[in-house]
């Protein structure tokens, strides 16, 4: 009877008992890389805008609060996106005729929203509430980084499961007095006590998934 | 290739269309295909009133009387609270124009917006607080409406420029002692 294997075929099985592990092995490395780098969580990357607002020049040049556009912050879940009308309050008579502002005017004129890209996306199955947040003593910053020098909104933190956790789990140290939480570039005062947290961490799945 | 291999494809397949990150549900202001406009957020049908939110209280919302005239008191008791909480949405909402302290020159002005009238001018001076909650309310001249405001707040900020158009405009008489010592020692 002839053989049903020749010589060469040995390589082959030693090729897929070596393969298989090293190569599921590598792609799980590279997938967890590429699932937790910038390009999947959108960390730093601006959208492109249908006007190009500059948070940089707003509340870091001009100290406009985080409150008079985002103004269901400290009562809503959704901080709130300004109605056309909001940037109206000052542009219908300061730059009312600059070229950067015409997608404003237009929306102003037509009674139509502008579409501004959503650049902090929660995925549906987490319920993420500003309010409660806001009111806890979590400042703005702590989430949105110095959106004070940002000539173009981009995201800060990557917004995964583990670093809402890493908060928390231990809030205290993120935790701010409330006349500081809408203040950018706030240092805590280093002989003031730290903050007493007045429960226990909520770290239970349903606090945010349901 | 096997059945169970094909399950096992699928399966691998299903996991990267993560069809729970976007559900079948709206966020706020999200693009919503199912209205012609596409808007998610719906603006109530004209002359449409919420239940058990008509605006009957004239003193509350409008700052006036049955006879439309504005009003000279507070609808609710002003505490320190109210006015702590007057003073911080002034500064998050009037001082880009009107300043910290209210003369009118705010960020807003010194880039060229119109300036308002400093709070401390005679005719504002003796404005009853129903006038001050109605241009709150409504806007005048230049200045937008900011209705979108909790009325409770609009009552507070009313309450706080009067703080502002009373500290600059108090007789000595009326301090007490404390001020009045801080004030003679300022002087020197």
């Amino acid at each position: 009877m002839a053989q049903l294997f020749r010589p060469s075929a040995d390589r082959r099985v030693r090729l897929v008992l070596w393969g298989l592990p090293l190569g599921l092995t590598l792609a799980g490395v590279v997938g967890y890389y590429l699932a937790s780098s910038d390009w999947s969580t959108g960390v730093g990357n601006p959208l492109a805008q249908p006007v190009p607002f500059s948070h940089d020049h707003h509340v870091g040049g001009l100290g406009l609060d985080c409150r008079y556009c985002h103004e269901t912050v400290e009562r809503a879940a959704f901080a709130g996106i300004p109605a056309t009308e909001t940037c109206m309050h000052c542009h219908a008579h300061l730059f009312a005729d600059a070229p950067l502002l015409a997608a404003v005017r237009d929306s102003w004129a037509a009674d139509r929203p502008i579409r501004w890209q959503r650049v902090h996306d929660l995925p549906d199955f987490v319920f993420f509430d500003h309010s409660i947040h806001v009111h806890a003593g979590v400042g703005c910053e702590t989430c949105h980084g110095r959106v004070d020098r940002m000539p173009r909104i981009r995201q800060y933190a990557d917004l995964s499961m583990k670093w809402c956790l890493e908060c928390h789990r231990d809030p205290a140290p993120h935790l701010r007095p409330p006349e500081a939480v809408f203040v950018m570039g706030w240092q805590p005062d280093p002989h003031a006590p730290p903050v007493a947290l007045d429960d226990a961490p909520h770290v239970s799945c349903s606090e945010c998934h349901r | 290739m096997s059945r169970a291999d094909a399950v096992v494809l699928l399966l691998a397949l299903a996991a990267c269309e993560q069809k729970m990150r976007d559900q079948a549900r709206l966020d706020p202001l999200e693009p919503a295909a199912f209205f012609a406009d596409d808007m998610e957020a719906r603006s109530l049908p004209p002359g449409v009133v919420p239940r058990g939110q008509a605006r009957l209280d004239r003193h509350l919302w409008q700052g006036r009387t049955a006879d439309n005239l504005f009003v000279a008191t507070y609808p609710f008791t002003l505490t320190r609270a109210d006015l702590a909480r007057g003073e911080q949405r002034y500064a998050i909402h009037c001082t880009p124009c009107h300043g910290r302290l209210g003369a009118g020159d705010g960020v807003a002005v010194q880039r060229g917006y119109p300036a308002p009238l400093p709070f401390t001018t005679p005719r504002l001076q003796g404005a009853p607080v129903g006038h001050l909650f109605d241009v709150v309310t409504h806007g005048r001249a230049t200045m937008p409406d900011y209705d979108h405001i909790d009325v409770h707040d609009r009552w507070r900020i009313v309450a706080w420029v009067q703080v502002l158009q009373l500290s600059q405009h108090a007789p000595a008489a009326v301090l007490g002692a404390d001020d009045r010592m801080h004030l003679v020692e300022a002087r020197r």
